[in-house]
Protein backbone atom coordinates (compact mmCIF):
# COMPACT_ATOMS: atom_id res chain seq x y z
CA UNK A 1 0.00 0.00 0.00
CA UNK A 2 1.33 3.42 -0.90
CA UNK A 3 2.49 5.81 1.81
CA UNK A 4 -0.27 8.25 0.90
CA UNK A 5 -3.00 5.66 1.21
CA UNK A 6 -1.64 4.62 4.59
CA UNK A 7 -1.63 8.21 5.80
CA UNK A 8 -5.17 8.70 4.59
CA UNK A 9 -6.29 5.53 6.31
CA UNK A 10 -4.76 6.71 9.55
CA UNK A 11 -6.49 10.09 9.27
CA UNK A 12 -9.78 8.80 7.85
CA UNK A 13 -11.87 9.46 10.92
CA UNK A 14 -10.76 13.09 11.25
CA UNK A 15 -11.00 13.82 7.53
CA UNK A 16 -14.48 12.35 7.20
CA UNK A 17 -15.72 14.14 10.30
CA UNK A 18 -14.44 17.47 9.00
CA UNK A 19 -15.92 17.04 5.52
CA UNK A 20 -19.33 16.15 6.95
CA UNK A 21 -19.28 18.92 9.58
CA UNK A 22 -18.48 21.55 6.97
CA UNK A 23 -21.18 20.24 4.68
CA UNK A 24 -23.76 20.46 7.43
CA UNK A 25 -22.81 24.03 8.23
CA UNK A 26 -25.07 24.76 5.29
CA UNK A 27 -28.60 24.54 6.77
CA UNK A 28 -29.85 22.98 3.54
CA UNK A 29 -28.32 19.64 4.45
CA UNK A 30 -29.84 19.42 7.92
CA UNK A 31 -33.22 20.50 6.58
CA UNK A 32 -33.10 18.14 3.63
CA UNK A 33 -31.70 15.01 5.20
CA UNK A 34 -32.02 15.54 8.95
CA UNK A 35 -29.99 14.03 11.76
CA UNK A 36 -30.16 10.56 10.34
CA UNK A 37 -28.88 11.91 7.04
CA UNK A 38 -25.94 13.46 8.85
CA UNK A 39 -25.20 10.22 10.63
CA UNK A 40 -25.26 8.40 7.31
CA UNK A 41 -23.16 11.09 5.65
CA UNK A 42 -20.46 10.54 8.27
CA UNK A 43 -20.48 6.82 7.57
CA UNK A 44 -20.50 7.49 3.85
CA UNK A 45 -17.43 9.67 4.13
CA UNK A 46 -15.63 6.69 5.67
CA UNK A 47 -16.72 4.55 2.74
CA UNK A 48 -15.49 7.23 0.34
CA UNK A 49 -12.13 7.17 2.08
CA UNK A 50 -11.99 3.37 2.17
CA UNK A 51 -12.45 3.20 -1.59
CA UNK A 52 -10.09 6.10 -2.15
CA UNK A 53 -7.43 4.29 -0.13
CA UNK A 54 -7.93 1.12 -2.17
CA UNK A 55 -7.77 3.03 -5.45
CA UNK A 56 -4.47 4.54 -4.36
CA UNK A 57 -3.15 1.19 -3.14
CA UNK A 58 -4.00 -0.39 -6.50
CA UNK A 59 -2.85 2.73 -8.38
CA UNK A 60 -6.12 2.44 -10.23
CA UNK A 61 -8.65 5.31 -10.17
CA UNK A 62 -11.25 3.04 -11.77
CA UNK A 63 -11.72 1.41 -8.36
CA UNK A 64 -13.10 4.69 -7.05
CA UNK A 65 -14.94 5.42 -10.29
CA UNK A 66 -16.81 2.10 -10.03
CA UNK A 67 -17.68 2.93 -6.45
CA UNK A 68 -18.89 6.42 -7.43
CA UNK A 69 -21.21 5.03 -10.10
CA UNK A 70 -22.52 2.36 -7.77
CA UNK A 71 -23.10 4.94 -5.05
CA UNK A 72 -24.83 7.24 -7.52
CA UNK A 73 -27.56 4.69 -8.22
CA UNK A 74 -27.89 3.91 -4.52
CA UNK A 75 -28.22 7.49 -3.30
CA UNK A 76 -30.16 8.90 -6.23
CA UNK A 77 -32.76 6.22 -5.55
CA UNK A 78 -32.94 7.47 -1.97
CA UNK A 79 -33.46 11.16 -2.54
CA UNK A 80 -30.05 12.63 -3.28
CA UNK A 81 -28.81 14.01 -6.57
CA UNK A 82 -25.48 13.46 -8.30
CA UNK A 83 -24.49 17.02 -7.50
CA UNK A 84 -24.74 16.26 -3.79
CA UNK A 85 -22.47 13.25 -4.20
CA UNK A 86 -20.00 15.35 -6.17
CA UNK A 87 -20.11 17.92 -3.37
CA UNK A 88 -19.31 15.30 -0.77
CA UNK A 89 -16.28 14.21 -2.83
CA UNK A 90 -15.25 17.84 -3.23
CA UNK A 91 -15.47 18.55 0.49
CA UNK A 92 -13.40 15.48 1.20
CA UNK A 93 -10.84 16.68 -1.35
CA UNK A 94 -10.64 20.06 0.36
CA UNK A 95 -10.17 18.47 3.77
CA UNK A 96 -7.42 16.25 2.39
CA UNK A 97 -5.76 19.13 0.57
CA UNK A 98 -5.62 21.14 3.79
CA UNK A 99 -4.51 18.39 6.15
CA UNK A 100 -2.43 15.94 4.13
CA UNK A 101 0.93 16.67 2.54
CA UNK A 102 1.59 15.68 -1.07
CA UNK A 103 -1.99 14.54 -1.52
CA UNK A 104 -2.14 15.20 -5.26
CA UNK A 105 -2.86 11.60 -6.29
CA UNK A 106 -5.75 11.42 -3.82
CA UNK A 107 -7.25 14.61 -5.18
CA UNK A 108 -6.90 13.22 -8.71
CA UNK A 109 -8.82 10.08 -7.71
CA UNK A 110 -11.60 12.11 -6.09
CA UNK A 111 -11.89 14.27 -9.19
CA UNK A 112 -12.04 11.10 -11.30
CA UNK A 113 -14.90 10.02 -9.06
CA UNK A 114 -16.70 13.29 -9.73
CA UNK A 115 -16.27 12.81 -13.48
CA UNK A 116 -17.61 9.26 -13.18
CA UNK A 117 -20.92 10.74 -12.04
CA UNK A 118 -21.49 12.03 -15.58
CA UNK A 119 -23.82 9.63 -17.33
CA UNK A 120 -22.31 7.94 -20.38
CA UNK A 121 -25.06 8.66 -22.87
CA UNK A 122 -28.59 9.90 -23.39
CA UNK A 123 -30.63 12.94 -22.41
CA UNK A 124 -29.44 12.80 -18.81
CA UNK A 125 -25.88 13.26 -19.98
CA UNK A 126 -26.92 16.06 -22.31
CA UNK A 127 -28.68 17.81 -19.44
CA UNK A 128 -25.67 17.41 -17.16
CA UNK A 129 -23.45 18.86 -19.88
CA UNK A 130 -25.55 21.99 -20.29
CA UNK A 131 -26.41 22.47 -16.61
CA UNK A 132 -24.37 25.62 -16.08
CA UNK A 133 -25.61 27.67 -19.07
CA UNK A 134 -29.10 26.31 -18.52
CA UNK A 135 -29.10 27.52 -14.92
CA UNK A 136 -27.90 30.96 -16.04
CA UNK A 137 -30.64 31.22 -18.63
CA UNK A 138 -33.27 29.89 -16.26
CA UNK A 139 -32.34 32.61 -13.78
CA UNK A 140 -32.64 35.19 -16.54
CA UNK A 141 -36.02 33.77 -17.45
CA UNK A 142 -37.03 33.86 -13.81
CA UNK A 143 -35.92 37.49 -13.57
CA UNK A 144 -38.06 38.21 -16.58
CA UNK A 145 -41.03 36.38 -15.13
CA UNK A 146 -40.64 37.79 -11.62
CA UNK A 147 -38.51 40.94 -11.73
CA UNK A 148 -39.31 41.89 -8.14
CA UNK A 149 -37.56 38.78 -6.86
CA UNK A 150 -34.29 40.08 -8.22
CA UNK A 151 -34.78 43.80 -7.92
CA UNK A 152 -33.05 44.50 -4.64
CA UNK A 153 -29.55 44.85 -6.05
CA UNK A 154 -30.55 46.99 -8.99
CA UNK A 155 -32.91 49.27 -7.10
CA UNK A 156 -30.57 49.85 -4.17
CA UNK A 157 -27.15 50.06 -5.76
CA UNK A 158 -25.83 52.45 -3.15
CA UNK A 159 -26.54 50.10 -0.30
CA UNK A 160 -23.66 47.70 -0.24
CA UNK A 161 -25.18 45.50 2.41
CA UNK A 162 -28.35 45.04 0.43
CA UNK A 163 -26.32 44.37 -2.67
CA UNK A 164 -24.30 41.71 -0.97
CA UNK A 165 -27.46 40.12 0.43
CA UNK A 166 -28.95 40.18 -3.03
CA UNK A 167 -25.85 38.61 -4.51
CA UNK A 168 -25.91 35.90 -1.89
CA UNK A 169 -29.57 35.31 -2.59
CA UNK A 170 -28.86 35.11 -6.29
CA UNK A 171 -26.05 32.61 -5.67
CA UNK A 172 -28.39 30.53 -3.55
CA UNK A 173 -31.02 30.73 -6.25
CA UNK A 174 -28.50 29.50 -8.78
CA UNK A 175 -27.39 26.65 -6.56
CA UNK A 176 -30.99 25.61 -6.09
CA UNK A 177 -31.53 25.65 -9.84
CA UNK A 178 -28.39 23.61 -10.43
CA UNK A 179 -29.64 21.11 -7.87
CA UNK A 180 -32.97 20.93 -9.64
CA UNK A 181 -31.25 20.31 -12.96
CA UNK A 182 -29.19 17.57 -11.33
CA UNK A 183 -32.30 15.97 -9.85
CA UNK A 184 -33.97 16.18 -13.24
CA UNK A 185 -31.02 14.51 -14.98
CA UNK A 186 -30.85 11.76 -12.35
CA UNK A 187 -34.58 11.12 -12.57
CA UNK A 188 -34.34 10.91 -16.36
CA UNK A 189 -31.47 8.45 -16.19
CA UNK A 190 -33.33 6.30 -13.67
CA UNK A 191 -36.56 6.63 -15.63
CA UNK A 192 -38.27 7.67 -12.38
CA UNK A 193 -40.02 11.02 -12.55
CA UNK A 194 -40.96 10.83 -8.87
CA UNK A 195 -37.32 11.34 -7.88
CA UNK A 196 -37.46 14.82 -9.40
CA UNK A 197 -40.99 15.56 -8.19
CA UNK A 198 -40.15 14.54 -4.62
CA UNK A 199 -37.31 17.03 -4.52
CA UNK A 200 -39.43 19.77 -6.06
CA UNK A 201 -42.16 19.27 -3.48
CA UNK A 202 -39.62 19.31 -0.68
CA UNK A 203 -37.94 22.45 -2.01
CA UNK A 204 -41.29 24.16 -2.12
CA UNK A 205 -41.85 23.58 1.59
CA UNK A 206 -38.24 24.47 2.37
CA UNK A 207 -38.53 27.69 0.40
CA UNK A 208 -41.73 28.65 2.17
CA UNK A 209 -40.06 27.87 5.49
CA UNK A 210 -37.25 30.31 4.76
CA UNK A 211 -39.67 33.05 3.75
CA UNK A 212 -39.19 32.64 0.02
CA UNK A 213 -41.91 33.39 -2.52
CA UNK A 214 -44.67 30.82 -2.33
CA UNK A 215 -44.61 30.24 -6.08
CA UNK A 216 -40.85 30.08 -6.36
CA UNK A 217 -40.68 26.43 -7.33
CA UNK A 218 -43.47 26.68 -9.88
CA UNK A 219 -41.91 29.72 -11.47
CA UNK A 220 -38.49 28.10 -11.45
CA UNK A 221 -39.83 25.02 -13.18
CA UNK A 222 -41.61 27.11 -15.77
CA UNK A 223 -38.43 29.13 -16.31
CA UNK A 224 -36.44 25.94 -16.76
CA UNK A 225 -38.96 24.71 -19.26
CA UNK A 226 -38.80 27.96 -21.18
CA UNK A 227 -35.05 27.58 -21.54
CA UNK A 228 -34.92 23.98 -22.70
CA UNK A 229 -34.89 24.06 -26.43
CA UNK A 230 -37.06 25.79 -28.96
CA UNK A 231 -40.44 26.38 -27.37
CA UNK A 232 -43.61 25.07 -28.91
CA UNK A 233 -45.64 27.74 -30.75
CA UNK A 234 -48.12 28.28 -27.98
CA UNK A 235 -45.56 28.18 -25.28
CA UNK A 236 -44.23 31.70 -25.04
CA UNK A 237 -44.82 33.75 -23.12
CA UNK A 238 -47.48 31.68 -21.43
CA UNK A 239 -46.26 28.50 -19.72
CA UNK A 240 -48.87 26.48 -21.56
CA UNK A 241 -45.79 25.22 -23.38
CA UNK A 242 -45.74 22.26 -21.10
CA UNK A 243 -48.84 20.81 -22.67
CA UNK A 244 -47.16 20.75 -26.07
CA UNK A 245 -45.27 17.63 -25.19
CA UNK A 246 -48.23 15.75 -23.81
CA UNK A 247 -50.60 13.44 -25.61
CA UNK A 248 -54.16 14.54 -26.45
CA UNK A 249 -55.46 12.30 -23.70
CA UNK A 250 -53.10 13.89 -21.24
CA UNK A 251 -54.06 17.31 -22.44
CA UNK A 252 -57.71 16.44 -21.87
CA UNK A 253 -56.96 15.34 -18.38
CA UNK A 254 -54.79 18.36 -17.90
CA UNK A 255 -57.66 20.75 -18.32
CA UNK A 256 -59.08 19.50 -15.09
CA UNK A 257 -55.74 19.10 -13.38
CA UNK A 258 -54.24 21.37 -10.84
CA UNK A 259 -51.23 21.76 -13.10
CA UNK A 260 -53.52 23.31 -15.66
CA UNK A 261 -54.42 25.87 -13.07
CA UNK A 262 -50.77 26.65 -12.52
CA UNK A 263 -50.36 27.34 -16.18
CA UNK A 264 -53.29 29.69 -16.22
CA UNK A 265 -55.46 27.69 -18.60
CA UNK A 266 -58.29 27.07 -16.18
CA UNK A 267 -59.66 27.72 -12.74
CA UNK A 268 -58.96 31.37 -12.10
CA UNK A 269 -59.43 31.00 -8.37
CA UNK A 270 -56.80 28.33 -8.15
CA UNK A 271 -54.51 30.29 -10.45
CA UNK A 272 -54.83 33.29 -8.19
CA UNK A 273 -53.71 31.29 -5.22
CA UNK A 274 -50.88 29.40 -6.89
CA UNK A 275 -49.42 31.85 -9.27
CA UNK A 276 -49.07 35.47 -8.25
CA UNK A 277 -49.37 38.11 -10.92
CA UNK A 278 -46.06 39.32 -12.26
CA UNK A 279 -44.81 42.35 -10.46
CA UNK A 280 -42.72 44.70 -12.54
CA UNK A 281 -41.01 47.80 -11.23
CA UNK A 282 -42.61 50.79 -12.85
CA UNK A 283 -39.36 52.64 -13.60
CA UNK A 284 -37.35 49.91 -15.27
CA UNK A 285 -38.38 47.58 -18.04
CA UNK A 286 -38.36 43.86 -17.33
CA UNK A 287 -35.28 41.99 -18.43
CA UNK A 288 -35.77 40.35 -21.81
CA UNK A 289 -36.63 36.69 -21.91
CA UNK A 290 -33.51 34.63 -22.54
CA UNK A 291 -32.95 32.69 -25.70
CA UNK A 292 -33.74 29.02 -25.04
CA UNK A 293 -30.81 26.66 -24.91
CA UNK A 294 -30.96 24.39 -27.94
CA UNK A 295 -31.31 20.79 -26.83
CA UNK A 296 -32.19 17.54 -28.52
CA UNK A 297 -35.84 16.74 -29.13
CA UNK A 298 -35.51 13.78 -26.78
CA UNK A 299 -34.26 15.90 -23.91
CA UNK A 300 -36.82 18.59 -24.63
CA UNK A 301 -39.73 16.17 -24.58
CA UNK A 302 -38.52 14.25 -21.55
CA UNK A 303 -37.78 17.34 -19.50
CA UNK A 304 -41.22 18.74 -20.24
CA UNK A 305 -42.83 15.49 -19.23
CA UNK A 306 -40.93 15.38 -15.94
CA UNK A 307 -41.49 19.08 -15.22
CA UNK A 308 -45.18 18.66 -15.95
CA UNK A 309 -45.44 15.79 -13.50
CA UNK A 310 -43.57 17.77 -10.87
CA UNK A 311 -45.90 20.71 -11.35
CA UNK A 312 -48.85 18.42 -10.88
CA UNK A 313 -47.36 17.18 -7.63
CA UNK A 314 -46.81 20.74 -6.45
CA UNK A 315 -50.45 21.65 -6.65
CA UNK A 316 -51.82 18.46 -5.20
CA UNK A 317 -53.58 19.17 -1.92
CA UNK A 318 -51.09 19.12 0.88
CA UNK A 319 -48.08 18.89 -1.38
CA UNK A 320 -46.76 22.31 -0.52
CA UNK A 321 -47.19 21.98 3.18
CA UNK A 322 -46.12 18.38 3.40
CA UNK A 323 -43.05 17.89 5.48
CA UNK A 324 -41.32 16.17 2.66
CA UNK A 325 -38.03 15.96 4.46
CA UNK A 326 -39.19 12.53 5.45
CA UNK A 327 -38.93 11.49 1.85
CA UNK A 328 -35.24 11.70 2.07
CA UNK A 329 -34.46 11.75 5.73
CA UNK A 330 -35.41 8.21 6.48
CA UNK A 331 -33.43 6.63 3.73
CA UNK A 332 -31.07 9.15 2.24
CA UNK A 333 -27.42 8.58 2.09
CA UNK A 334 -25.34 5.78 3.19
CA UNK A 335 -23.77 2.71 1.81
CA UNK A 336 -23.23 2.16 5.49
CA UNK A 337 -26.89 1.78 6.23
CA UNK A 338 -26.88 -1.82 5.21
CA UNK A 339 -23.34 -2.88 5.50
CA UNK A 340 -22.12 -1.32 2.32
CA UNK A 341 -21.83 -2.04 -1.34
CA UNK A 342 -21.48 -5.78 -0.94
CA UNK A 343 -24.87 -6.36 0.53
CA UNK A 344 -27.50 -8.14 -1.49
CA UNK A 345 -25.95 -11.40 -2.35
CA UNK A 346 -22.51 -10.07 -1.80
CA UNK A 347 -22.01 -8.98 -5.33
CA UNK A 348 -21.64 -5.38 -6.29
CA UNK A 349 -22.80 -4.77 -9.84
CA UNK B 1 -31.58 -38.19 -8.40
CA UNK B 2 -29.97 -38.21 -11.80
CA UNK B 3 -30.07 -35.61 -14.48
CA UNK B 4 -32.52 -36.48 -17.22
CA UNK B 5 -32.65 -35.42 -20.79
CA UNK B 6 -34.60 -32.22 -21.16
CA UNK B 7 -38.12 -32.83 -22.34
CA UNK B 8 -38.83 -30.03 -24.81
CA UNK B 9 -42.54 -30.24 -24.13
CA UNK B 10 -41.95 -29.55 -20.49
CA UNK B 11 -38.92 -27.38 -20.63
CA UNK B 12 -38.82 -24.02 -18.97
CA UNK B 13 -36.33 -21.40 -20.05
CA UNK B 14 -33.74 -20.22 -17.63
CA UNK B 15 -35.12 -16.68 -17.87
CA UNK B 16 -38.60 -17.88 -16.96
CA UNK B 17 -37.19 -20.00 -14.20
CA UNK B 18 -35.23 -17.05 -12.88
CA UNK B 19 -38.32 -14.82 -12.95
CA UNK B 20 -40.38 -17.43 -11.10
CA UNK B 21 -37.61 -17.97 -8.57
CA UNK B 22 -37.25 -14.23 -8.04
CA UNK B 23 -40.99 -13.89 -7.44
CA UNK B 24 -40.84 -16.61 -4.83
CA UNK B 25 -37.86 -14.98 -3.17
CA UNK B 26 -39.50 -11.56 -3.02
CA UNK B 27 -42.68 -13.14 -1.70
CA UNK B 28 -40.69 -14.81 1.06
CA UNK B 29 -41.97 -18.17 -0.12
CA UNK B 30 -39.25 -20.69 0.58
CA UNK B 31 -41.28 -23.72 -0.45
CA UNK B 32 -42.20 -22.15 -3.77
CA UNK B 33 -38.59 -21.15 -4.37
CA UNK B 34 -37.52 -24.72 -3.69
CA UNK B 35 -40.27 -26.08 -5.92
CA UNK B 36 -39.21 -23.81 -8.78
CA UNK B 37 -35.59 -24.87 -8.62
CA UNK B 38 -36.07 -28.55 -7.78
CA UNK B 39 -39.27 -29.43 -9.68
CA UNK B 40 -39.22 -26.97 -12.56
CA UNK B 41 -35.46 -27.01 -12.88
CA UNK B 42 -33.67 -30.05 -11.57
CA UNK B 43 -36.38 -32.63 -12.25
CA UNK B 44 -36.84 -31.36 -15.78
CA UNK B 45 -33.22 -31.91 -16.57
CA UNK B 46 -31.47 -28.65 -15.94
CA UNK B 47 -27.92 -29.14 -14.73
CA UNK B 48 -26.56 -27.83 -11.46
CA UNK B 49 -24.54 -25.37 -13.53
CA UNK B 50 -27.76 -24.04 -15.09
CA UNK B 51 -29.42 -23.79 -11.71
CA UNK B 52 -26.46 -22.07 -10.13
CA UNK B 53 -26.62 -19.57 -12.95
CA UNK B 54 -30.33 -19.01 -12.29
CA UNK B 55 -29.64 -18.43 -8.59
CA UNK B 56 -26.72 -16.13 -9.33
CA UNK B 57 -28.82 -14.09 -11.73
CA UNK B 58 -31.63 -13.84 -9.21
CA UNK B 59 -29.21 -12.72 -6.52
CA UNK B 60 -27.79 -10.03 -8.79
CA UNK B 61 -31.31 -8.84 -9.52
CA UNK B 62 -32.06 -8.75 -5.80
CA UNK B 63 -28.96 -6.63 -5.36
CA UNK B 64 -30.06 -4.26 -8.09
CA UNK B 65 -33.53 -3.93 -6.61
CA UNK B 66 -32.06 -3.04 -3.25
CA UNK B 67 -29.61 -0.60 -4.80
CA UNK B 68 -32.48 1.15 -6.54
CA UNK B 69 -34.46 1.28 -3.30
CA UNK B 70 -37.21 -0.94 -4.67
CA UNK B 71 -36.84 -3.48 -1.88
CA UNK B 72 -35.66 -3.08 1.69
CA UNK B 73 -32.55 -4.54 3.20
CA UNK B 74 -34.82 -6.90 5.17
CA UNK B 75 -36.28 -8.22 1.92
CA UNK B 76 -32.79 -8.58 0.50
CA UNK B 77 -31.68 -10.60 3.51
CA UNK B 78 -34.80 -12.75 3.29
CA UNK B 79 -34.17 -13.44 -0.40
CA UNK B 80 -30.55 -14.36 0.24
CA UNK B 81 -31.54 -16.66 3.10
CA UNK B 82 -33.91 -18.43 0.72
CA UNK B 83 -31.10 -18.89 -1.76
CA UNK B 84 -28.98 -20.46 0.98
CA UNK B 85 -31.69 -23.08 1.54
CA UNK B 86 -32.13 -23.65 -2.16
CA UNK B 87 -28.40 -24.05 -2.71
CA UNK B 88 -28.41 -26.83 -0.12
CA UNK B 89 -31.08 -28.69 -2.05
CA UNK B 90 -29.30 -28.30 -5.36
CA UNK B 91 -26.15 -29.58 -3.68
CA UNK B 92 -27.99 -32.54 -2.25
CA UNK B 93 -30.00 -33.58 -5.28
CA UNK B 94 -28.01 -32.53 -8.34
CA UNK B 95 -25.94 -35.15 -10.08
CA UNK B 96 -22.30 -34.85 -9.10
CA UNK B 97 -19.49 -35.66 -11.47
CA UNK B 98 -17.30 -38.62 -10.44
CA UNK B 99 -14.54 -37.70 -8.04
CA UNK B 100 -11.43 -36.48 -9.83
CA UNK B 101 -9.24 -36.81 -6.75
CA UNK B 102 -8.34 -33.12 -6.58
CA UNK B 103 -8.71 -31.28 -3.28
CA UNK B 104 -9.88 -27.67 -3.26
CA UNK B 105 -10.11 -25.28 -0.32
CA UNK B 106 -12.61 -22.42 -0.64
CA UNK B 107 -12.63 -19.50 1.80
CA UNK B 108 -13.54 -15.84 2.20
CA UNK B 109 -10.58 -13.72 3.17
CA UNK B 110 -10.28 -12.32 6.67
CA UNK B 111 -12.86 -9.59 7.22
CA UNK B 112 -15.08 -10.67 4.35
CA UNK B 113 -18.58 -11.39 5.64
CA UNK B 114 -20.31 -12.08 2.33
CA UNK B 115 -20.04 -15.83 2.02
CA UNK B 116 -22.82 -16.55 -0.45
CA UNK B 117 -20.68 -16.25 -3.61
CA UNK B 118 -17.99 -18.45 -2.02
CA UNK B 119 -20.56 -21.02 -0.99
CA UNK B 120 -21.98 -21.18 -4.48
CA UNK B 121 -18.48 -21.66 -5.91
CA UNK B 122 -17.74 -24.36 -3.34
CA UNK B 123 -20.89 -26.25 -4.33
CA UNK B 124 -20.17 -25.86 -8.04
CA UNK B 125 -16.60 -27.10 -7.66
CA UNK B 126 -17.75 -29.96 -5.45
CA UNK B 127 -20.45 -31.07 -7.91
CA UNK B 128 -17.86 -30.91 -10.68
CA UNK B 129 -16.00 -33.75 -8.97
CA UNK B 130 -13.54 -31.96 -6.70
CA UNK B 131 -13.07 -32.76 -3.04
CA UNK B 132 -13.97 -29.44 -1.39
CA UNK B 133 -13.24 -27.92 1.99
CA UNK B 134 -15.49 -24.88 2.38
CA UNK B 135 -14.44 -22.62 5.25
CA UNK B 136 -17.10 -19.89 4.97
CA UNK B 137 -16.81 -16.19 5.82
CA UNK B 138 -14.04 -14.20 7.48
CA UNK B 139 -11.39 -16.88 7.75
CA UNK B 140 -8.40 -15.73 9.83
CA UNK B 141 -5.37 -15.80 7.55
CA UNK B 142 -3.04 -17.57 9.94
CA UNK B 143 -5.52 -20.37 10.57
CA UNK B 144 -6.18 -20.80 6.89
CA UNK B 145 -2.48 -20.98 6.28
CA UNK B 146 -2.09 -23.70 8.91
CA UNK B 147 -4.80 -25.74 7.20
CA UNK B 148 -3.09 -25.31 3.85
CA UNK B 149 0.17 -26.57 5.30
CA UNK B 150 -1.56 -29.59 6.83
CA UNK B 151 -3.77 -30.52 3.91
CA UNK B 152 -1.80 -29.30 0.90
CA UNK B 153 -4.82 -28.88 -1.39
CA UNK B 154 -4.45 -28.84 -5.15
CA UNK B 155 -6.10 -25.41 -5.31
CA UNK B 156 -6.99 -22.58 -2.97
CA UNK B 157 -10.01 -20.44 -3.92
CA UNK B 158 -10.28 -17.06 -2.20
CA UNK B 159 -13.40 -14.94 -2.34
CA UNK B 160 -13.49 -11.21 -1.69
CA UNK B 161 -16.58 -9.12 -2.23
CA UNK B 162 -15.75 -5.79 -0.65
CA UNK B 163 -12.94 -3.74 -2.13
CA UNK B 164 -11.78 -2.67 1.31
CA UNK B 165 -10.99 -6.32 2.07
CA UNK B 166 -8.43 -6.44 -0.72
CA UNK B 167 -5.54 -5.69 1.66
CA UNK B 168 -6.39 -8.98 3.42
CA UNK B 169 -6.32 -10.73 0.04
CA UNK B 170 -2.98 -9.20 -0.90
CA UNK B 171 -1.48 -10.17 2.45
CA UNK B 172 -2.84 -13.70 2.29
CA UNK B 173 -1.66 -14.30 -1.26
CA UNK B 174 1.84 -13.19 -0.25
CA UNK B 175 1.78 -15.52 2.76
CA UNK B 176 0.56 -18.50 0.76
CA UNK B 177 3.24 -17.97 -1.87
CA UNK B 178 5.89 -17.85 0.80
CA UNK B 179 4.75 -20.71 2.98
CA UNK B 180 2.89 -23.06 0.64
CA UNK B 181 4.24 -22.08 -2.78
CA UNK B 182 3.00 -25.28 -4.40
CA UNK B 183 -0.65 -24.40 -3.83
CA UNK B 184 -2.14 -22.56 -6.82
CA UNK B 185 -4.43 -19.67 -6.02
CA UNK B 186 -7.78 -18.72 -7.56
CA UNK B 187 -9.45 -15.43 -6.68
CA UNK B 188 -12.96 -14.26 -7.36
CA UNK B 189 -15.85 -12.17 -6.07
CA UNK B 190 -17.26 -8.72 -6.59
CA UNK B 191 -14.09 -6.90 -5.60
CA UNK B 192 -12.31 -8.53 -8.53
CA UNK B 193 -14.90 -7.04 -10.89
CA UNK B 194 -14.36 -3.52 -9.56
CA UNK B 195 -10.57 -3.92 -9.53
CA UNK B 196 -9.73 -4.80 -13.07
CA UNK B 197 -5.99 -4.60 -12.54
CA UNK B 198 -6.03 -7.12 -9.73
CA UNK B 199 -5.01 -9.92 -12.08
CA UNK B 200 -1.98 -7.98 -13.27
CA UNK B 201 -1.09 -7.07 -9.72
CA UNK B 202 -1.44 -10.43 -7.96
CA UNK B 203 -1.01 -12.82 -10.89
CA UNK B 204 -3.32 -15.47 -9.43
CA UNK B 205 -3.41 -18.80 -11.22
CA UNK B 206 -7.12 -18.28 -11.82
CA UNK B 207 -9.32 -15.22 -11.67
CA UNK B 208 -12.97 -16.07 -12.24
CA UNK B 209 -16.04 -13.97 -12.76
CA UNK B 210 -18.51 -16.67 -11.79
CA UNK B 211 -18.72 -20.22 -10.53
CA UNK B 212 -18.91 -21.86 -13.95
CA UNK B 213 -15.87 -20.01 -15.23
CA UNK B 214 -13.93 -20.94 -12.14
CA UNK B 215 -14.81 -24.63 -12.51
CA UNK B 216 -13.71 -24.63 -16.15
CA UNK B 217 -10.42 -22.96 -15.33
CA UNK B 218 -9.80 -25.23 -12.37
CA UNK B 219 -10.31 -28.25 -14.63
CA UNK B 220 -7.80 -26.88 -17.12
CA UNK B 221 -5.28 -25.82 -14.50
CA UNK B 222 -5.33 -29.16 -12.72
CA UNK B 223 -5.53 -31.24 -15.88
CA UNK B 224 -8.91 -32.73 -15.10
CA UNK B 225 -10.46 -34.50 -18.05
CA UNK B 226 -14.15 -33.68 -18.33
Amino acid sequence: MSALSERLQAMASRLGERATREMYEDPFWQARFGSRGREMAEKDSQFHLAYLVQALAAEDPSVFESYARWLQTLLVSRGMCSRHIAESFERLARAIEDDVNDAGPALDVLRAGQRALVYPTGPARELQACAEPLAERALEALASRQPSWFSMASTRPSMAAFESVAQAEQARFKRDVLDQIAYLADAMHAGRSELFANHVVWMQSFGVGRQGPVTRMQETLLALDECLGPPAPAAVPEPAALSAATSPEERGAERTSAAGAVRGSEAPAARASLRPARQRPSLSPPPPSPVPLPVSAELGALSRQFIELALQRLVQPGAVTTDASGVATAEASGAARTGGPGAAGGEPP
Amino acid sequence: MTERALDPTQSIGRSDLCAAYLRAQLGGNRREALRVIVEDGLERGLSCRDLHEVIQRAQREIGRLWQEDRITIAQEHMATAISQVVLSHVYQYAAAAPSNGKRVTVACVEGELHDFPARLVADAVDLAGFDVRFLGANVPSQHLLRMLIEEAPHLLVLSVTMTFNLPALRELVALVRTQTPAVPIAVGGGACVWNERLGDELHPDIIGRDAAELVDRANRLLGVRQ
